[in-house]
Protein backbone atom coordinates (compact mmCIF):
# COMPACT_ATOMS: atom_id res chain seq x y z
CA UNK A 1 0.00 0.00 0.00
CA UNK A 2 1.27 3.62 -0.62
CA UNK A 3 3.31 4.67 2.00
CA UNK A 4 1.14 7.98 2.04
CA UNK A 5 -2.73 6.38 2.38
CA UNK A 6 -0.92 4.12 5.11
CA UNK A 7 -0.24 7.11 6.83
CA UNK A 8 -3.48 8.57 6.72
CA UNK A 9 -5.34 5.57 7.89
CA UNK A 10 -3.35 5.49 10.96
CA UNK A 11 -3.98 9.21 11.41
CA UNK A 12 -7.52 8.93 11.29
CA UNK A 13 -6.97 5.79 13.41
CA UNK A 14 -5.70 7.41 16.25
CA UNK A 15 -8.17 10.79 16.10
CA UNK A 16 -10.90 7.89 15.95
CA UNK A 17 -9.71 6.79 19.60
CA UNK A 18 -9.08 9.79 21.28
CA UNK A 19 -12.36 11.13 20.45
CA UNK A 20 -14.16 8.20 21.46
CA UNK A 21 -12.82 9.48 24.60
CA UNK A 22 -13.61 12.94 24.50
CA UNK A 23 -17.01 12.02 23.48
CA UNK A 24 -17.67 10.27 26.83
CA UNK A 25 -16.28 13.52 28.82
CA UNK A 26 -18.09 15.90 26.60
CA UNK A 27 -21.11 13.93 27.49
CA UNK A 28 -20.30 14.17 30.86
CA UNK A 29 -19.46 17.89 30.82
CA UNK A 30 -23.08 18.46 28.33
CA UNK A 31 -25.25 16.85 31.09
CA UNK A 32 -24.16 18.51 33.85
CA UNK A 33 -24.70 22.13 32.38
CA UNK A 34 -27.86 21.15 30.81
CA UNK A 35 -29.50 19.42 33.47
CA UNK A 36 -28.00 21.16 36.48
CA UNK A 37 -27.33 24.44 34.83
CA UNK A 38 -23.72 24.38 36.83
CA UNK A 39 -20.10 24.69 34.69
CA UNK A 40 -18.03 22.98 36.91
CA UNK A 41 -14.79 24.01 36.30
CA UNK A 42 -13.13 21.45 38.30
CA UNK A 43 -14.43 18.82 35.67
CA UNK A 44 -10.25 18.52 34.71
CA UNK A 45 -9.40 17.86 38.35
CA UNK A 46 -12.02 15.15 38.42
CA UNK A 47 -10.13 13.66 34.85
CA UNK A 48 -7.13 13.67 37.04
CA UNK A 49 -7.72 12.07 40.02
CA UNK A 50 -9.87 9.54 38.47
CA UNK A 51 -6.48 7.99 36.94
CA UNK A 52 -4.52 8.79 40.07
CA UNK A 53 -6.97 6.33 41.74
CA UNK A 54 -6.23 3.64 38.87
CA UNK A 55 -2.24 4.31 39.16
CA UNK A 56 -2.87 3.97 43.65
CA UNK A 57 -4.91 0.68 42.97
CA UNK A 58 -2.32 -0.65 40.60
CA UNK A 59 0.60 0.09 42.83
CA UNK A 60 -1.07 -1.20 46.28
CA UNK A 61 -2.45 -4.51 44.75
CA UNK A 62 -0.01 -5.93 42.14
CA UNK A 63 -3.08 -8.40 40.92
CA UNK A 64 -5.37 -5.08 40.06
CA UNK A 65 -6.22 -5.89 36.69
CA UNK A 66 -8.70 -2.78 34.54
CA UNK A 67 -12.01 -4.13 34.95
CA UNK A 68 -11.64 -4.28 38.55
CA UNK A 69 -10.55 -0.78 38.59
CA UNK A 70 -13.30 0.70 36.72
CA UNK A 71 -15.42 -1.28 38.70
CA UNK A 72 -13.81 0.52 42.16
CA UNK A 73 -13.30 3.97 40.50
CA UNK A 74 -16.16 4.64 38.74
CA UNK A 75 -18.52 4.24 42.19
CA UNK A 76 -16.26 6.39 44.13
CA UNK A 77 -15.90 8.85 41.45
CA UNK A 78 -19.65 9.17 41.14
CA UNK A 79 -19.38 9.27 45.25
CA UNK A 80 -17.39 12.31 44.83
CA UNK A 81 -19.81 13.92 42.15
CA UNK A 82 -22.55 13.57 44.61
CA UNK A 83 -20.96 14.89 47.31
CA UNK A 84 -19.40 17.84 45.34
CA UNK A 85 -23.32 19.12 44.49
CA UNK A 86 -24.05 18.61 48.00
CA UNK A 87 -21.43 20.83 49.20
CA UNK A 88 -19.97 23.25 46.79
CA UNK A 89 -23.64 23.86 44.59
CA UNK A 90 -26.19 23.21 46.67
CA UNK A 91 -25.93 26.06 49.27
CA UNK A 92 -25.25 28.50 46.31
CA UNK A 93 -28.21 27.23 44.32
CA UNK A 94 -30.82 29.67 43.65
CA UNK A 95 -28.87 32.49 44.74
CA UNK A 96 -28.38 36.46 43.35
CA UNK A 97 -25.58 35.19 40.10
CA UNK A 98 -25.38 31.68 41.65
CA UNK A 99 -24.27 30.41 38.33
CA UNK A 100 -21.08 32.59 38.12
CA UNK A 101 -20.28 31.99 41.88
CA UNK A 102 -20.67 28.60 41.51
CA UNK A 103 -18.45 28.50 38.51
CA UNK A 104 -15.56 30.27 40.49
CA UNK A 105 -16.19 28.15 43.76
CA UNK A 106 -15.79 25.08 41.51
CA UNK A 107 -12.55 26.75 40.11
CA UNK A 108 -11.28 27.24 43.64
CA UNK A 109 -12.27 22.88 44.34
CA UNK A 110 -10.43 22.75 40.83
CA UNK A 111 -7.32 24.16 42.63
CA UNK A 112 -7.39 22.42 45.62
CA UNK A 113 -7.72 19.08 43.99
CA UNK A 114 -4.72 19.97 41.79
CA UNK A 115 -2.65 20.80 44.75
CA UNK A 116 -4.02 17.92 47.04
CA UNK A 117 -2.86 15.53 44.13
CA UNK A 118 0.80 17.58 43.79
CA UNK A 119 0.85 17.21 47.62
CA UNK A 120 -0.09 13.53 47.84
CA UNK A 121 1.44 11.92 44.50
CA UNK A 122 4.50 14.82 43.78
CA UNK A 123 5.12 16.19 40.78
CA UNK A 124 6.80 13.61 38.43
CA UNK A 125 4.29 12.26 36.32
CA UNK A 126 3.21 8.63 36.49
CA UNK A 127 2.15 5.99 33.77
CA UNK A 128 -0.85 3.67 33.72
CA UNK A 129 -0.15 -0.05 32.65
CA UNK A 130 -0.94 -0.62 29.01
CA UNK A 131 -4.80 -1.89 29.30
CA UNK A 132 -3.44 -4.56 26.77
CA UNK A 133 -0.62 -5.39 24.82
CA UNK A 134 -0.01 -6.56 20.67
CA UNK A 135 -1.73 -5.20 17.93
CA UNK A 136 -3.82 -6.58 15.02
CA UNK A 137 -2.38 -6.21 11.18
CA UNK A 138 -4.96 -5.46 8.77
CA UNK A 139 -4.39 -4.39 5.05
CA UNK A 140 -0.64 -3.39 6.49
CA UNK A 141 -1.51 -0.69 9.06
CA UNK A 142 -0.83 -1.19 12.80
CA UNK A 143 -4.21 -1.68 15.32
CA UNK A 144 -3.53 -1.65 18.80
CA UNK A 145 -5.82 -3.66 20.45
CA UNK A 146 -6.12 -1.34 23.23
CA UNK A 147 -6.94 1.37 20.97
CA UNK A 148 -9.32 -0.81 19.58
CA UNK A 149 -10.88 -1.64 23.48
CA UNK A 150 -10.85 2.29 23.95
CA UNK A 151 -13.40 2.96 21.36
CA UNK A 152 -15.07 0.31 22.15
CA UNK A 153 -15.69 0.70 25.53
CA UNK A 154 -16.26 4.56 25.06
CA UNK A 155 -19.01 3.11 22.23
CA UNK A 156 -20.69 1.15 24.69
CA UNK A 157 -20.89 3.29 27.05
CA UNK A 158 -22.47 6.11 24.53
CA UNK A 159 -24.83 3.70 23.68
CA UNK A 160 -26.28 2.53 27.37
CA UNK A 161 -26.18 6.35 28.10
CA UNK A 162 -28.74 7.22 24.97
CA UNK A 163 -30.69 4.10 26.37
CA UNK A 164 -30.69 5.09 29.94
CA UNK A 165 -31.95 8.71 29.18
CA UNK A 166 -34.24 7.94 26.48
CA UNK A 167 -35.75 4.76 28.31
CA UNK A 168 -35.13 4.59 31.90
CA UNK A 169 -37.41 7.21 34.71
CA UNK A 170 -34.56 8.70 35.83
CA UNK A 171 -33.00 9.46 32.54
CA UNK A 172 -36.39 11.12 31.24
CA UNK A 173 -36.32 12.93 34.43
CA UNK A 174 -32.83 14.61 33.41
CA UNK A 175 -34.14 15.45 30.04
CA UNK A 176 -37.72 16.50 31.40
CA UNK A 177 -34.70 18.97 33.86
CA UNK A 178 -33.05 20.04 30.94
CA UNK A 179 -36.33 20.86 28.96
CA UNK A 180 -38.35 22.57 31.73
CA UNK A 181 -37.34 23.18 35.11
CA UNK A 182 -40.21 24.14 36.14
CA UNK A 183 -41.92 21.77 34.29
CA UNK A 184 -40.38 19.05 35.59
CA UNK A 185 -40.86 20.62 39.67
CA UNK A 186 -44.27 20.39 38.81
CA UNK A 187 -44.80 16.65 37.85
CA UNK A 188 -43.01 15.88 40.79
CA UNK A 189 -39.45 15.39 39.97
CA UNK A 190 -36.78 15.53 42.62
CA UNK A 191 -35.01 17.91 40.97
CA UNK A 192 -32.30 18.25 43.52
CA UNK A 193 -31.60 14.45 43.57
CA UNK A 194 -32.06 14.57 40.27
CA UNK A 195 -28.71 17.50 40.20
CA UNK A 196 -26.91 15.27 42.42
CA UNK A 197 -27.71 12.07 40.29
CA UNK A 198 -25.92 14.38 37.57
CA UNK A 199 -23.03 15.75 39.01
CA UNK A 200 -22.26 11.91 40.13
CA UNK A 201 -23.05 10.83 36.69
CA UNK A 202 -20.72 13.52 34.59
CA UNK A 203 -17.77 13.01 37.36
CA UNK A 204 -17.61 9.28 37.09
CA UNK A 205 -18.36 9.95 33.03
CA UNK A 206 -14.77 12.32 33.10
CA UNK A 207 -12.61 9.99 35.74
CA UNK A 208 -13.60 6.72 33.07
CA UNK A 209 -11.79 9.51 30.12
CA UNK A 210 -9.15 9.86 32.79
CA UNK A 211 -8.61 5.91 33.32
CA UNK A 212 -8.97 5.38 29.48
CA UNK A 213 -6.72 8.18 28.54
CA UNK A 214 -3.59 7.43 31.25
CA UNK A 215 -1.91 4.53 29.54
CA UNK A 216 -1.52 6.74 26.85
CA UNK A 217 -0.64 9.79 28.15
CA UNK A 218 1.20 10.57 31.65
CA UNK A 219 -1.04 11.50 34.72
CA UNK A 220 0.07 14.64 36.70
CA UNK A 221 -1.69 16.78 38.87
CA UNK A 222 -2.32 19.65 36.59
CA UNK A 223 -2.71 17.62 33.08
CA UNK A 224 -6.55 17.39 33.52
CA UNK A 225 -6.93 20.95 32.24
CA UNK A 226 -5.73 20.62 28.79
CA UNK A 227 -8.22 17.63 28.01
CA UNK A 228 -10.53 19.64 30.42
CA UNK A 229 -10.38 22.58 27.22
CA UNK A 230 -10.63 20.32 24.31
CA UNK A 231 -13.59 18.80 25.85
CA UNK A 232 -15.49 22.34 26.58
CA UNK A 233 -14.64 23.27 22.87
CA UNK A 234 -16.16 19.90 21.57
CA UNK A 235 -19.05 20.85 23.60
CA UNK A 236 -19.28 24.04 22.90
CA UNK A 237 -18.70 23.30 19.05
CA UNK A 238 -21.43 20.31 19.18
CA UNK A 239 -24.08 22.54 20.81
CA UNK A 240 -24.09 22.60 24.96
CA UNK A 241 -26.73 19.36 25.56
CA UNK A 242 -26.79 17.95 22.38
CA UNK A 243 -25.37 14.04 22.35
CA UNK A 244 -25.56 13.84 19.08
CA UNK A 245 -23.92 16.91 18.42
CA UNK A 246 -21.33 16.14 21.42
CA UNK A 247 -20.02 12.69 19.75
CA UNK A 248 -19.84 14.22 15.54
CA UNK A 249 -18.04 17.46 17.21
CA UNK A 250 -15.79 15.06 19.31
CA UNK A 251 -15.20 12.98 15.75
CA UNK A 252 -14.33 16.07 13.48
CA UNK A 253 -12.02 17.93 15.75
CA UNK A 254 -10.06 15.17 17.61
CA UNK A 255 -9.50 13.75 13.59
CA UNK A 256 -8.73 17.53 12.51
CA UNK A 257 -6.52 17.42 15.59
CA UNK A 258 -4.36 14.25 14.71
CA UNK A 259 -3.83 15.56 11.09
CA UNK A 260 -2.23 18.59 12.34
CA UNK A 261 0.02 17.12 15.11
CA UNK A 262 0.89 14.59 11.80
CA UNK A 263 1.08 17.34 9.58
CA UNK A 264 2.31 20.37 11.50
CA UNK A 265 3.56 19.17 14.83
CA UNK A 266 2.44 18.93 18.21
CA UNK A 267 2.92 22.32 18.84
CA UNK A 268 0.32 23.67 16.73
CA UNK A 269 -2.71 21.44 18.66
CA UNK A 270 -3.49 23.83 21.32
CA UNK A 271 -3.80 27.22 18.79
CA UNK A 272 -5.76 24.58 16.87
CA UNK A 273 -8.33 23.89 19.55
CA UNK A 274 -8.07 28.13 20.52
CA UNK A 275 -9.09 28.97 17.06
CA UNK A 276 -12.08 26.68 16.80
CA UNK A 277 -13.40 28.26 20.47
CA UNK A 278 -12.97 31.39 19.00
CA UNK A 279 -14.46 30.48 15.64
CA UNK A 280 -17.87 29.01 17.26
CA UNK A 281 -18.20 32.11 19.97
CA UNK A 282 -18.02 34.27 16.55
CA UNK A 283 -19.82 32.35 14.06
CA UNK A 284 -22.41 29.79 16.05
CA UNK A 285 -22.50 30.41 19.87
CA UNK A 286 -25.42 28.06 19.85
CA UNK A 287 -22.86 25.18 18.51
CA UNK A 288 -23.23 22.94 15.54
CA UNK A 289 -27.13 21.05 16.77
CA UNK A 290 -27.51 23.51 19.93
CA UNK A 291 -30.44 23.12 21.77
CA UNK A 292 -30.41 23.13 25.36
CA UNK A 293 -28.45 26.82 25.48
CA UNK B 1 -59.00 18.88 52.07
CA UNK B 2 -56.88 21.90 51.48
CA UNK B 3 -56.64 25.01 54.33
CA UNK B 4 -54.68 27.72 54.35
CA UNK B 5 -54.06 29.81 57.51
CA UNK B 6 -52.89 33.24 57.21
CA UNK B 7 -50.12 32.54 54.62
CA UNK B 8 -47.61 34.97 53.10
CA UNK B 9 -45.63 35.59 50.35
CA UNK B 10 -42.70 37.13 49.12
CA UNK B 11 -42.44 37.37 45.18
CA UNK B 12 -38.59 39.20 45.37
CA UNK B 13 -39.09 42.17 47.81
CA UNK B 14 -42.97 42.06 46.58
CA UNK B 15 -45.19 41.24 49.40
CA UNK B 16 -47.62 39.29 47.08
CA UNK B 17 -49.98 37.42 49.41
CA UNK B 18 -51.03 38.62 52.19
CA UNK B 19 -52.73 36.48 55.19
CA UNK B 20 -54.57 34.35 53.19
CA UNK B 21 -56.87 32.32 55.56
CA UNK B 22 -59.15 29.78 53.11
CA UNK B 23 -60.64 26.24 53.22
CA UNK B 24 -61.29 24.16 50.11
CA UNK B 25 -63.67 21.24 50.56
CA UNK B 26 -63.40 17.96 48.90
CA UNK B 27 -64.81 17.34 45.76
CA UNK B 28 -65.80 20.86 45.48
CA UNK B 29 -65.00 23.48 43.05
CA UNK B 30 -63.37 26.48 44.14
CA UNK B 31 -62.65 29.42 42.12
CA UNK B 32 -60.15 32.16 42.89
CA UNK B 33 -60.36 35.76 40.72
CA UNK B 34 -58.83 38.54 40.65
CA UNK B 35 -56.98 41.22 38.45
CA UNK B 36 -54.44 40.08 36.52
CA UNK B 37 -50.78 40.93 38.95
CA UNK B 38 -53.10 40.40 42.10
CA UNK B 39 -51.09 37.61 43.65
CA UNK B 40 -53.31 34.60 42.47
CA UNK B 41 -50.83 32.39 40.44
CA UNK B 42 -48.05 33.57 43.60
CA UNK B 43 -50.56 32.09 46.04
CA UNK B 44 -51.25 28.82 44.20
CA UNK B 45 -47.04 28.13 43.59
CA UNK B 46 -46.66 28.66 47.27
CA UNK B 47 -49.70 26.07 47.78
CA UNK B 48 -47.79 23.67 45.75
CA UNK B 49 -44.23 24.45 47.58
CA UNK B 50 -42.75 25.91 43.78
CA UNK B 51 -42.58 29.43 45.77
CA UNK B 52 -41.24 29.34 49.55
CA UNK B 53 -44.51 30.21 52.47
CA UNK B 54 -43.02 32.98 54.20
CA UNK B 55 -45.24 32.80 57.19
CA UNK B 56 -48.10 30.60 58.04
CA UNK B 57 -49.64 27.35 57.27
CA UNK B 58 -50.79 24.98 54.67
CA UNK B 59 -52.86 21.79 55.28
CA UNK B 60 -53.71 19.22 53.06
CA UNK B 61 -55.75 16.66 54.06
CA UNK B 62 -55.04 17.23 57.54
CA UNK B 63 -50.59 17.35 57.07
CA UNK B 64 -48.88 20.08 57.71
CA UNK B 65 -46.89 20.83 53.83
CA UNK B 66 -45.95 24.12 54.59
CA UNK B 67 -41.97 23.15 54.28
CA UNK B 68 -42.71 20.29 52.02
CA UNK B 69 -40.74 20.25 48.55
CA UNK B 70 -42.72 19.95 45.87
CA UNK B 71 -42.13 16.09 44.61
CA UNK B 72 -43.52 15.57 48.19
CA UNK B 73 -46.43 17.67 48.01
CA UNK B 74 -47.41 16.16 44.49
CA UNK B 75 -47.12 12.38 45.88
CA UNK B 76 -49.43 13.29 48.45
CA UNK B 77 -51.96 14.31 45.31
CA UNK B 78 -51.71 17.92 45.39
CA UNK B 79 -50.72 18.83 41.43
CA UNK B 80 -50.00 22.44 39.98
CA UNK B 81 -50.67 23.11 36.15
CA UNK B 82 -49.52 25.99 35.08
CA UNK B 83 -50.72 28.69 33.05
CA UNK B 84 -47.66 28.64 30.87
CA UNK B 85 -47.39 25.55 29.08
CA UNK B 86 -44.08 24.07 31.55
CA UNK B 87 -43.98 21.09 28.81
CA UNK B 88 -41.09 19.41 28.33
CA UNK B 89 -41.22 20.34 24.10
CA UNK B 90 -38.80 17.67 22.44
CA UNK B 91 -40.48 14.96 23.90
CA UNK B 92 -43.71 13.33 22.55
CA UNK B 93 -47.49 13.65 24.00
CA UNK B 94 -47.05 10.29 25.75
CA UNK B 95 -43.44 10.73 27.20
CA UNK B 96 -45.22 13.79 28.76
CA UNK B 97 -47.81 11.83 30.16
CA UNK B 98 -45.80 9.25 31.76
CA UNK B 99 -43.02 11.91 33.02
CA UNK B 100 -46.87 13.14 34.63
CA UNK B 101 -46.81 9.72 36.53
CA UNK B 102 -43.65 10.37 37.73
CA UNK B 103 -43.72 9.90 41.62
CA UNK B 104 -43.76 6.27 43.24
CA UNK B 105 -47.78 6.33 44.07
CA UNK B 106 -48.61 7.69 40.26
CA UNK B 107 -46.51 5.08 38.46
CA UNK B 108 -48.47 2.12 39.73
CA UNK B 109 -51.40 3.59 38.58
CA UNK B 110 -50.03 4.84 35.11
CA UNK B 111 -52.03 2.52 32.98
CA UNK B 112 -55.48 2.98 34.58
CA UNK B 113 -54.71 7.03 34.78
CA UNK B 114 -53.72 6.75 31.15
CA UNK B 115 -56.60 5.29 29.71
CA UNK B 116 -58.80 7.99 32.00
CA UNK B 117 -56.56 11.19 30.19
CA UNK B 118 -56.84 9.23 26.56
CA UNK B 119 -60.82 8.85 27.47
CA UNK B 120 -61.46 12.43 28.49
CA UNK B 121 -58.87 13.79 25.48
CA UNK B 122 -59.54 11.45 22.95
CA UNK B 123 -57.34 14.16 20.68
CA UNK B 124 -54.13 13.69 23.04
CA UNK B 125 -54.40 9.62 21.73
CA UNK B 126 -54.19 10.35 18.57
CA UNK B 127 -51.40 12.23 18.99
CA UNK B 128 -49.12 10.48 21.16
CA UNK B 129 -46.44 10.10 19.70
CA UNK B 130 -46.69 13.84 18.37
CA UNK B 131 -43.71 15.83 19.46
CA UNK B 132 -45.04 18.71 21.91
CA UNK B 133 -43.51 21.75 20.59
CA UNK B 134 -45.97 21.05 17.29
CA UNK B 135 -49.07 21.40 19.17
CA UNK B 136 -51.93 24.11 19.48
CA UNK B 137 -52.14 26.20 22.44
CA UNK B 138 -55.57 24.53 23.20
CA UNK B 139 -53.92 21.02 22.71
CA UNK B 140 -50.85 22.08 24.94
CA UNK B 141 -53.75 23.03 27.28
CA UNK B 142 -55.57 19.90 27.46
CA UNK B 143 -52.49 17.84 28.03
CA UNK B 144 -51.23 20.22 30.63
CA UNK B 145 -54.22 19.12 32.65
CA UNK B 146 -53.93 15.64 31.25
CA UNK B 147 -50.44 15.37 32.73
CA UNK B 148 -51.62 16.69 36.41
CA UNK B 149 -54.12 13.85 36.23
CA UNK B 150 -51.42 11.28 35.73
CA UNK B 151 -49.90 12.63 39.05
CA UNK B 152 -52.79 10.75 40.36
CA UNK B 153 -53.99 14.34 41.41
CA UNK B 154 -56.42 14.47 44.61
CA UNK B 155 -56.38 17.80 43.97
CA UNK B 156 -55.35 19.80 40.81
CA UNK B 157 -54.81 23.13 41.20
CA UNK B 158 -54.96 24.96 37.83
CA UNK B 159 -53.78 28.46 36.97
CA UNK B 160 -55.77 30.38 34.77
CA UNK B 161 -56.77 27.36 32.04
CA UNK B 162 -58.24 29.96 29.97
CA UNK B 163 -55.45 31.96 29.25
CA UNK B 164 -54.38 32.43 25.35
CA UNK B 165 -56.95 30.63 24.38
CA UNK B 166 -60.24 31.37 22.06
CA UNK B 167 -63.50 31.27 23.50
CA UNK B 168 -64.79 27.71 21.53
CA UNK B 169 -61.73 26.25 23.27
CA UNK B 170 -62.00 27.58 26.39
CA UNK B 171 -65.34 26.60 26.89
CA UNK B 172 -64.69 22.48 26.08
CA UNK B 173 -61.45 23.09 28.20
CA UNK B 174 -63.50 24.38 31.23
CA UNK B 175 -66.05 21.25 30.54
CA UNK B 176 -63.49 19.01 30.85
CA UNK B 177 -62.74 20.16 34.37
CA UNK B 178 -66.26 19.69 35.54
CA UNK B 179 -66.03 16.60 34.24
CA UNK B 180 -62.85 16.01 35.90
CA UNK B 181 -64.17 16.45 39.00
CA UNK B 182 -67.79 15.19 39.04
CA UNK B 183 -65.28 12.02 38.30
CA UNK B 184 -64.03 12.74 41.80
CA UNK B 185 -60.86 15.32 41.84
CA UNK B 186 -60.64 18.62 43.62
CA UNK B 187 -60.15 21.44 41.83
CA UNK B 188 -58.72 24.36 42.91
CA UNK B 189 -59.06 26.97 39.88
CA UNK B 190 -57.68 30.67 39.29
CA UNK B 191 -58.85 32.83 36.67
CA UNK B 192 -59.16 36.13 35.78
CA UNK B 193 -62.28 36.16 33.17
CA UNK B 194 -64.83 35.03 35.40
CA UNK B 195 -68.25 34.73 33.70
CA UNK B 196 -67.67 31.57 31.87
CA UNK B 197 -66.65 29.92 35.18
CA UNK B 198 -69.22 30.90 37.36
CA UNK B 199 -71.81 28.60 36.20
CA UNK B 200 -69.45 26.00 37.34
CA UNK B 201 -67.53 26.86 40.96
CA UNK B 202 -69.14 26.20 43.84
CA UNK B 203 -67.40 28.72 46.34
CA UNK B 204 -65.78 32.29 44.81
CA UNK B 205 -62.78 34.22 46.15
CA UNK B 206 -61.79 37.48 45.25
CA UNK B 207 -58.31 38.62 45.58
CA UNK B 208 -57.21 41.82 45.02
CA UNK B 209 -53.55 43.21 46.03
CA UNK B 210 -52.46 39.83 47.86
CA UNK B 211 -55.61 39.74 49.85
CA UNK B 212 -59.06 38.56 49.98
CA UNK B 213 -61.81 40.62 50.17
CA UNK B 214 -64.55 38.25 48.93
CA UNK B 215 -64.99 34.61 49.99
CA UNK B 216 -68.51 33.10 49.67
CA UNK B 217 -70.41 30.53 47.05
CA UNK B 218 -72.03 31.36 43.83
CA UNK B 219 -75.23 33.32 44.78
CA UNK B 220 -73.08 35.65 47.32
CA UNK B 221 -70.82 36.67 44.98
CA UNK B 222 -73.65 37.58 42.66
CA UNK B 223 -74.88 39.77 45.29
CA UNK B 224 -72.02 41.10 46.54
CA UNK B 225 -71.28 44.58 45.21
CA UNK B 226 -67.77 44.99 45.28
CA UNK B 227 -67.58 41.49 43.10
CA UNK B 228 -70.10 42.92 40.52
CA UNK B 229 -68.44 45.98 40.40
CA UNK B 230 -64.76 44.11 39.44
CA UNK B 231 -66.35 41.54 37.49
CA UNK B 232 -69.76 42.09 35.86
CA UNK B 233 -69.15 45.81 35.22
CA UNK B 234 -72.01 46.85 37.14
Amino acid sequence: MNIWVQQIIQVLISGIVTASVYAIMGIGLSIIYGISRVFNFAYGSFFTWGAYLAWVLFNTFSWMTYPIVFLIVLPVMFALGMLTERVVVRSLRWRANWQVTTMMVTLGLAFLLDNLALIVFGGFAKPLPPMFRGGLNPFGFTLSIQDLLMVLIAAAVMIVFGLFLSRSFVGMSMQAISQDMTGAEIVGIPIKKVFSYTFGLSTALVGMGGILLAPRYYISPHGGWEPFFRVFVIVAFGGLGSIKGTLYAALILAIFEAFISWSLGATWVLPFWFMVFLGVLAFRPSGLMGTWG
Amino acid sequence: MLELDKVNTYYGEYHAVRDVSLKIDAGGFFMIVGPNGHGKSTLLKTICGLLPTASGRVLFQGEDITRWSTDRIVDAGLVYVAEARHLFNDMTVLQNLQLGAFNAGARKKMHGNLAYVYQLFPRLKDMSNRVVATLSGGEARMLTIGRGIMSRAKLLAIDEPSFGLAPNVRNEVFQKIESIRQDGTTILLVEQNVNQVLDFADRICLIEDGKIVFQGDKQAALLDEHVNQVFLGE
